[in-house]
């Protein structure tokens, strides 16, 4: 099939296409992703949010005075980020939290979620949480030997397993 | 030759035989929900075998998921580039997950109204189609199989942001919606720029048919949303909406002017794309969407049969290069597939009676 279409400014693989029609004619461009952001027909387009995106983490690391974000899971990084638009798993977004607003305000017309919430991944993730918190609970009253205590604690996280168990 | 996508390519499917819409300017309507799990690397930042692993969890999700009883779950790597070039051509893959590393795949419904890619861009590309405008069936469809796989999968999601995916342009919903129109009247009449234009500014995007980075041939164009996170799916869906009804009478103006004012040439097209397409021996891919694109508009001007409409719908999926070659059931050169082109659709034509000119309205 057709080989992979080339930046026509760099010659680089290109990952942008853009199909423009002036007066009936068609007009194709092939380019890159760093080349996009000087090229005179991908101006005319409001439509590719990459090179915003690009200009939003350009932004923001000026903004932030070479300020440096990292991901301490995947080890993304900004200059990772400026040149691929993708972040490497979903901690990113924690990691690179100081820069949302601008990177995103650029390609989103919000800042907050305003869609569905998975409710069963939200319910178990509220479970697991008390689960960790009961158990930390119930080892310090071990500990402590406050044993009327660590019943409680016990018994609270069988109902919650039965629960899990049942509700699955 | 057995292809492990023949049982796909063989039977009736959602975009190649059901259509009927009562809006024929619109071919089809699809949605996709950007999904990856959590505390997993993204696959463009995962190895083959993380993403291995990611394939098996999610295919096991996917093949008990709502709406997917008998599916069929395909690995890129298992597949010859026709037949990977075969279920782009389908709609049912993006190039990007054909030319992608090792693990991509996708499933596959029985009548191919839904494919969940695995390993593209994120973890898992849901999306759910149908022939015809249908953005709230789609929507209902799309959002129980999406319920039933978050049952037993954990998706990375924060209340703050919503579902979090590779790329923060789909973060939030993580909701592409996107319907497929038929717009020769707009083209014909040079106003398609300024509906680009129009349409660009309020946050939706118009593409090519076959999505990103295809060209524009046969007149059919993509519409969709580009912004997915401070809106609900039910705003987004919305406004897209009743974007698509402007696009729909602008479009049926320009088919009405051009019947007035044009008349004989418009009239000339469509006998001409009738003669070529049911005499022609040599045809590319090409030409056989602008001439197919003209028969669709002489049905919709009342000039053929009704079901005319259905048959070049399936055609412009079927007339395409990966098609063409399926059916040769060989490597065949691109003159060899013209021919092979010509003589398919030849077959189809010459049972379709000559355009009937007095219907088309004035």
């Amino acid at each position: 099939m057709a080989k992979p279409k080339q930046c026509i400014h760099c010659g680089k693989p290109a990952t942008i296409h853009l199909t423009q029609i002036v007066d009936g004619e068609i007009r194709k461009v092939d380019l890159c992703e760093s080349c996009q952001v000087n090229d005179s027909m991908a101006a005319d387009f409001e439509i590719e949010p990459f090179a915003k995106l690009a200009e939003g983490v350009a932004a923001a690391v000026q903004e932030h005075g070479g300020e440096v974000h990292a991901c301490p899971k995947c080890g993304c990084d900004d200059s990772q980020l400026q040149q691929t638009g993708r972040f490497g798993c979903p901690d990113c977004y924690e990691a690179f939290e100081p820069i949302l607003p601008e990177l995103l305000g650029k390609i989103q017309p919000g800042l907050s979620h305003e869609g569905k919430v998975p409710a069963h991944g939200v319910q178990r993730q509220r479970v697991e949480k008390k689960q960790m918190e009961l158990r930390k609970k119930l080892e310090a009253a071990v500990r402590e030997e406050r044993f009327e205590d660590a019943a409680v604690y016990r018994d609270e996280l069988r109902t919650l397993e039965t629960e899990v168990t049942d509700g699955a | 030759m057995e292809l492990k996508i023949d049982s796909l390519i063989r039977s009736d499917s959602e975009l190649t035989h059901l259509h009927s819409s009562s809006i024929p300017i619109i071919l089809s309507t699809r949605i996709r929900l950007a999904r990856n799990l959590s505390n997993r690397s993204f696959p463009n930042h995962s190895d083959a075998s993380q993403r291995s692993e990611v394939f098996e969890i999610c295919a096991k999700a996917v093949g008990q998921g709502k709406g997917m009883d008998s599916s069929v779950a395909l690995r890129m790597e298992d597949l010859s580039e026709m037949e990977r070039n075969i279920l782009v051509e389908r709609h049912l893959v993006s190039r990007e997950l054909i030319e992608g590393h090792e693990g991509a795949g996708v499933i596959i419904n029985k009548d191919q109204s839904c494919a969940v890619m695995i390993n593209e861009e994120d973890h898992l590309r849901v999306q759910s189609m149908l022939a015809g405008f249908h953005l709230d069936k789609v929507w209902a469809t799309i959002d129980a199989l999406d319920n039933s796989l978050e049952e037993h999968l954990d998706f990375a999601y924060s209340d703050h942001l919503g579902f979090l995916t590779a790329c923060p342009s789909n973060v939030g919903t993580g909701l592409r919606a996107s319907v497929m129109m038929h717009l020769p009247g707009l083209v014909m009449t040079k106003n398609m720029e300024k509906v680009i234009r129009a349409v660009n500014q309020i946050g939706l995007v118009v593409r090519g048919w076959l999505g990103e980075g295809s060209d524009a041939s046969g007149s059919i164009f993509q519409i969709s949303n580009q912004q997915t996170l401070g809106e609900s799916e039910e705003a987004i869906l919305k406004r897209l909406a009743n974007v698509l009804k402007t696009v729909r009478v602008q479009e049926e103006n320009a088919r009405m002017r051009l019947l007035q004012t044009d008349r004989n040439r418009i009239l000339d097209r469509i006998g001409r794309a009738y003669g070529i397409l049911r005499n022609g021996h040599l045809l590319s891919s090409g030409e056989g969407m602008s001439l197919l694109s003209l028969i669709r508009l002489g049905a919709d001007f009342g000039m053929f049969p009704k079901d005319t409409r259905c048959l070049v719908d399936r055609l412009f999926i079927e007339a395409q290069p990966a098609h063409v070659q399926y059916l040769a059931e060989s490597e065949i050169e691109s003159s060899a597939r013209d021919a092979l082109r010509a003589s398919s659709v030849r077959d189809y034509f010459a049972t379709i009676a000559e355009p009937d000119y007095e219907a088309a309205p004035s």
